[in-house]
C-alpha cells in the first residue's frame, strides 16, 4: 500500500514532521520514558515499601473502623475535606487511607499499621503527568506534546509515501543511517494505533482542565465544576455541622449484595464527620475500559444512586475510559506488558527521530559535535538520572527530595555535555547507566 | 483478537508479493475490518483495545524476525533536507521561525477552542446532552489542534496560514453567539 501525495506535499510533511519533532524532542522523549516506567505504578509502589500489609480484601466493619481511627489521629488538624479508602486490588493488595493530612496502610483488622512511604512512585507519576511543574500548567504543557505527537504521526505517514508498504522491511543491520530510519518507521507505523490512542488520551486528560475553563466561560457561567458535572457527577454543598461519622461500611455490604461482580476499588468519604459527609464509592467493572463507576451513598449508608460512567450518556463512558486506555490498567499484567513494550517503542521512535536528523547533517559535511553531544545526554542523561533518583530514595528514604534531586542531575549532565562535548558522552554515560541500575538492583535487595 | 493477527499475517503476505495485488491487499483489510467489528461487537472498547494490543505484539514479532534476519547491506541513507536548521552561511530566519511557533502553539491553541467550543454549542442546539457535548469538547480539542497543526505547515503562505486560522476560529465564535441567543 502506498498513499499518494504530491512531492511537494511529501517535502512540506517532512518539513513539519522535522519542525515538530525536534521542537518537542527532549521533553517527548522524557514523557514517553516516564509513562513506559509507570505503567507499573503499583508495582514501584510494592517495590519502594515492601513491608505494607497486603490483603487480597478487607471486610467492610475493618474499613469502618479504619477511617474512625485515621480521623480520631487528626483532632489536632483542620478538618479534612476528603478522605480516600484505596481498597486491595489485583496489582497493589493494599488497603490505605487519604486525607487532607496523611496517608496510611491499614491492616485487614482495621488498625492503623504505618505511614504510606511511595515516594518515588509519586514523583515518577508527577513527573509524567505534569512535569513536576505544580498546577495546571505542567499538565497543560504535557497535553500539548500529547498535540504534537499525533501531529507528529500525521505529517510522518505523509512524509513517508511508502511507509506502509515497507511496514514489514527492517534493515537492521545497515549503516549509514538505513538501520536507524528503519527502526525509526518500522516503529512507528506498527505502534500507529497505541501512539495515537496514548496521545489523543494524554491529549485529553492535559488539556482537559483548559477545555473546562473554555467549556466554564462559554456556557456555565464561569463555573468549572458545572462543566464536570454532567460526566464525572456533582460536588454536593457542604454542611461543615458536626455529625456522627458516616457508616462507610454499608456501602461495600451494599455493592456485595447488588453487584458480586464488581471490584470495589476505592472509597471517598466528602467532609467527614459533617451534616453534610457522603460517601461515594468507585468500583470496578471487569471487562470495560471505564475506570469504574461511583455509587453514591448517604451518611447512613442508603444507597442514592450512580453517576453513569458504566452506562449512562455515551460521552460518560468516553470521558471515563481515558485514564485506563492511557495507563494500560485494564487487562492485567499482560496488557501491562504490552503496554511497556509499545511504550518503549514509541520512546525509540522520539530517539531515532532526532540522531536520524543529526546524522543526516553529519552526512551534508554539518559536524555538530555540541548538537550531538547534547542529544547523548537526553538519551542516556536521563534514564541515568531517573535511576539514580530511584537510588537515592532506596537509600536516603522517603523524604528524599526527589525532584530537586532529578532535575539538577539533568541539569549537570547537559551542562557537562555541552561544555564537553568531546570525547561523545555516550559510551560513558550508557556505562553510569549499567552501573546505576544495577546499584539500583543492589540497594533494593540488600537497601 | 485472531481475525486482526490473522490480518497482521494476510497484510505480511501481501506486502511481500512481488507484484502488488489489490485482492491480496483487500482480503487482509477485510480481515482487520471483521476483527474490530467482531470485539467491538462482543466486548465493546474493552475489546477492541485488548484484539489491537494482540495485532500490534503480532506485527512486532514479524519486525523482530524481519531485523534478526536482516543482511548486512549497502543501501544509502536518506539525505533529504528538512531545513529545520539553517546550512553554513544560510541566514537563519529567526524571526519567520518565531513566526510559526506563534502561528502553531498559542493562535492554533485558540483557533481550535474557539472551534470546539462552536461544535458545543451546535450540540446544543441539536438537542445533544452536556454530557456528550462536553465530552466532545475534550475529544475534539486535541485532534483538531493536531490537525490544524499539520495543516498550517503545510501551507505555502502566512496569508493562507492566517486564513485556516481565522476560519475556524470565526465559525466557532459565531456557533457560540447564535447558541447564546437562541
Amino acid at each position: 500500500m502506498s498513499v499518494a501525495f504530491s512531492k511537494n506535499a511529501v517535502q512540506r510533511a517532512l518539513s513539519a514532521h522535522a519542525a515538530i519533532g525536534l521542537l518537542a524532542s527532549a521533553l517527548l522523549y522524557l514523557i514517553c520514558l516516564t509513562g513506559t516506567i509507570v505503567v507499573f505504578y503499583q508495582e514501584w509502589q510494592r517495590i519502594e515499601q515492601p513491608n505494607a500489609p497486603e490483603m487480597a480484601a478487607i471486610a467492610p466493619d475493618a474499613v469502618q473502623r479504619a477511617v474512625a481511627a485515621v480521623l480520631a489521629t487528626e483532632t489536632d488538624k483542620p478538618d479534612t475535606t476528603h478522605l480516600y479508602v484505596h481498597m486491595p486490588v489485583d496489582g497493589l493488595p493494599r488497603a490505605t487511607i487519604t486525607t487532607d493530612h496523611q496517608a496510611v496502610h491499614v491492616g485487614g483488622e482495621g488498625r492503623i499499621a504505618g505511614p504510606e512511604e511511595n515516594a518515588w512512585s509519586e514523583f515518577l507519576l508527577d513527573l509524567h503527568y505534569t512535569l513536576n511543574i505544580p498546577g495546571l500548567v505542567g499538565m497543560t504543557i504535557v497535553g500539548i506534546f500529547g498535540v504534537m505527537t499525533l501531529a507528529l504521526a500525521l505529517s510522518g505517514v505523509v512524509a513517508h509515501p511508502r511507509i506502509f508498504r515497507d511496514a514489514f522491511r527492517l534493515r537492521a543491520r545497515d549503516n549509514h543511517g538505513v538501520g536507524l530510519a528503519d527502526w525509526h518507521n518500522r516503529l512507528s507505523v506498527w505502534t500507529l494505533p497505541f501512539s495515537l490512542a496514548l496521545a489523543l488520551t494524554g491529549s485529553m486528560i492535559g488539556l482537559g482542565a483548559v477545555g473546562a475553563y473554555g467549556l466554564a466561560g462559554a456556557f456555565y457561567k464561569n463555573d468549572v465544576e458545572a462543566a464536570y458535572a454532567p460526566i464525572f457527577g456533582e460536588e454536593h454543598d457542604a454542611d461543615v455541622r458536626p455529625a456522627p461519622l458516616a457508616n462507610v461500611a454499608a456501602s461495600l455490604v451494599w455493592i456485595a449484595q447488588n453487584h458480586p461482580e464488581l471490584r470495589p476499588t476505592y472509597i471517598i468519604l466528602h467532609d467527614p464527620g459533617t451534616r453534610g459527609q457522603h460517601v461515594q464509592l468507585i468500583a470496578e467493572h471487569p471487562r470495560r475500559l471505564i475506570y469504574g463507576e461511583t455509587y453514591e451513598f448517604g451518611a447512613d449508608g442508603r444507597y442514592h444512586g450512580k453517576v453513569g460512567l458504566s452506562d449512562g450518556h455515551l460521552g460518560q463512558q468516553l470521558a471515563a475510559s481515558t485514564y485506563n486506555l492511557h495507563f494500560g490498567n485494564y487487562g492485567g499484567l499482560l496488557v501491562k506488558i504490552a503496554y511497556v513494550l509499545f511504550g518503549l517503542a514509541l520512546t525509540v521512535v522520539v530517539a531515532t527521530g532526532t540522531s536520524i536528523w543529526l546524522g543526516k547533517r553529519e552526512r551534508r559535511g554539518l559536524r555538530e559535535p555540541r548538537l550531538r553531544s547534547l542529544w547523548d545526554a537526553v538519551l542516556w542523561g536521563i534514564p541515568l538520572a531517573l535511576t539514580l533518583t530511584f537510588v537515592a530514595r532506596v537509600l536516603a528514604g522517603n523524604a528524599a527530595p526527589l525532584t530537586a534531586i532529578f532535575w539538577v542531575l539533568c541539569a549537570l549532565i547537559l551542562l557537562s555535555a555541552a561544555f564537553r562535548p568531546q570525547p561523545r558522552p555516550k559510551r560513558l554515560l550508557q556505562r553510569l547507566l549499567i552501573a546505576s541500575l544495577l546499584a539500583s538492583l543492589i540497594a533494593v535487595l540488600f537497601g | 483478537m485472531a481475525a486482526i493477527v490473522a490480518a497482521v499475517l494476510q497484510l505480511r503476505r501481501a506486502w511481500g508479493l512481488p507484484r502488488r495485488s489489490a485482492v491480496q491487499n483487500a482480503t487482509a483489510w477485510a480481515l482487520m475490518l471483521a476483527g474490530a467489528v467482531l470485539a467491538l461487537a462482543g466486548e465493546g472498547a474493552w475489546g477492541l483495545a485488548v484484539a489491537s494490543l494482540g495485532g500490534m505484539t503480532a506485527a512486532a514479532l514479524l519486525i523482530a524476525h524481519a531485523g534478526w534476519t536482516s543482511p548486512r547491506g549497502k543501501a544509502r541513507a536518506s539525505e533529504r533536507r528538512v531545513h529545520m536548521l539553517p546550512g553554513s552561511g544560510e541566514p537563519r530566519h529567526i524571526g519567520r521561525r518565531l513566526t510559526t511557533f506563534l502561528f502553531i502553539v498559542p493562535l492554533g491553541f485558540a483557533a481550535s477552542l474557539l472551534a470546539v467550543l462552536g461544535a458545543r454549542a451546535l450540540a446544543g442546539m441539536a438537542g445533544w446532552s452536556d454530557a456528550d457535548g462536553n465530552a466532545m469538547t475534550f475529544l475534539l480539542l486535541p485532534l483538531l489542534w493536531a490537525l490544524l497543526a499539520f495543516w498550517l505547515l503545510m501551507r505555502p503562505s502566512r496569508r493562507e496560514q492566517l486564513a485556516w486560522l481565522a476560519a475556524p476560529a470565526a465559525a466557532g465564535l459565531g456557533m457560540i453567539w447564535i447558541g447564546g441567543v437562541l
